[in-house]
């Protein structure tokens, strides 16, 4: 019998996010996931909701291509039956306006059979879309 | 105390708070807050006043105050509670209508509660404030 350990899947996500590796995390992702953040679609490159393995990895291009994360601080993990919140902060700063946004967020992950099956980003948008320049 | 037990403690505060504040009880919802709460929330003070950090049992009463001052309630859904030690997030959705404006909004929310020694010592909402606001703008 397979136990599954949702936390595992979302630590081991992070961690593969903050060193870069971003062909790990999506070996961590359910083929059907969907991964939501609060920036809509067509304000901000990596903005809008994203379908499917391929969806998120354009997500991370798209990211990177946009913004140097220079903080990600994660502050708390709290799980309860497949879902596992974790609350943080995380700063960039913006590569074609170089200016800098801070956010707070709570990320709201579901696990089923140790894969990432949902992803959603709780946060205020407003300041990092002020200093991409979408505002 | 083990770390279990704190956890259901400090689920138990925040269903009571949520109930309180289901029923219009500000006076009840504020006595579980401790004296040097803090309330945070993201909504932009200019064009929703309940907005930004609060502070203290003054603050929260004057947060609910402002809230009712602009907004009607239609929807709010709690989906689910996720507690761990001494924070429980609360995972949900509102909607309702702008008393300035008459426009509706509806958004998804965590609030992520801080209990100690059975009092909420803070409240940080992670949510997009951006419908409140656009509702509570008068249209030009």
């Amino acid at each position: 019998m397979i136990t599954s350990d949702p936390l595992t899947a979302v630590r081991g996500g992070l961690a593969d996010f903050q060193r870069g590796d971003i062909p790990a995390l999506l070996a961590r992702l359910d083929d059907a996931i969907v991964w939501e953040t609060p920036f809509p679609a067509g304000a901000i490159p990596y903005g809008g909701t994203r379908r499917g393995k391929e969806q998120v990895a354009a997500f991370f291009r798209e990211l990177d291509e946009t913004v140097q994360i220079t903080r990600f601080d994660l502050h708390d993990f709290l799980t309860a039956d497949g879902t596992i919140v974790v609350i943080g902060t995380y700063d960039g700063t913006f590569r074609t306006s170089g200016k800098r946004a801070s956010a707070d967020f709570a990320f709201v992950f579901r696990v089923r059979d140790d894969k990432i099956v949902a992803f959603r980003e709780y946060s205020d948008p407003t300041a990092v879309l002020a200093a991409y320049g979408a505002a | 105390m083990t770390a279990a037990h704190t956890a259901s403690d400090a689920l138990a505060v925040v269903q009571g708070v949520l109930g309180d504040f289901g029923r219009g009880d500000i006076a009840s919802l504020v006595e579980r807050v401790d004296d040097a709460v803090v309330w945070r929330t993201p909504f932009p003070t200019d064009v929703l006043p309940h907005g930004g950090t609060k502070h203290g049992k003054a603050g929260v009463t004057e947060f609910f105050t402002q809230l009712a001052q602009e907004v009607t309630w239609t929807r709010f859904d709690v989906r689910q509670f996720v507690a761990g030690g001494e924070r429980v997030a609360v995972i949900g959705s509102y909607a309702g209508t702008s008393l300035v404006t008459g426009k509706p909004y509806a958004e998804d929310f965590v609030f992520v509660f801080t209990v100690r020694d059975g009092k909420v010592v803070a409240l940080d909402e992670y949510t997009n404030p951006s419908a409140m606001a656009r509702a509570a703008t008068p249209d030009r």
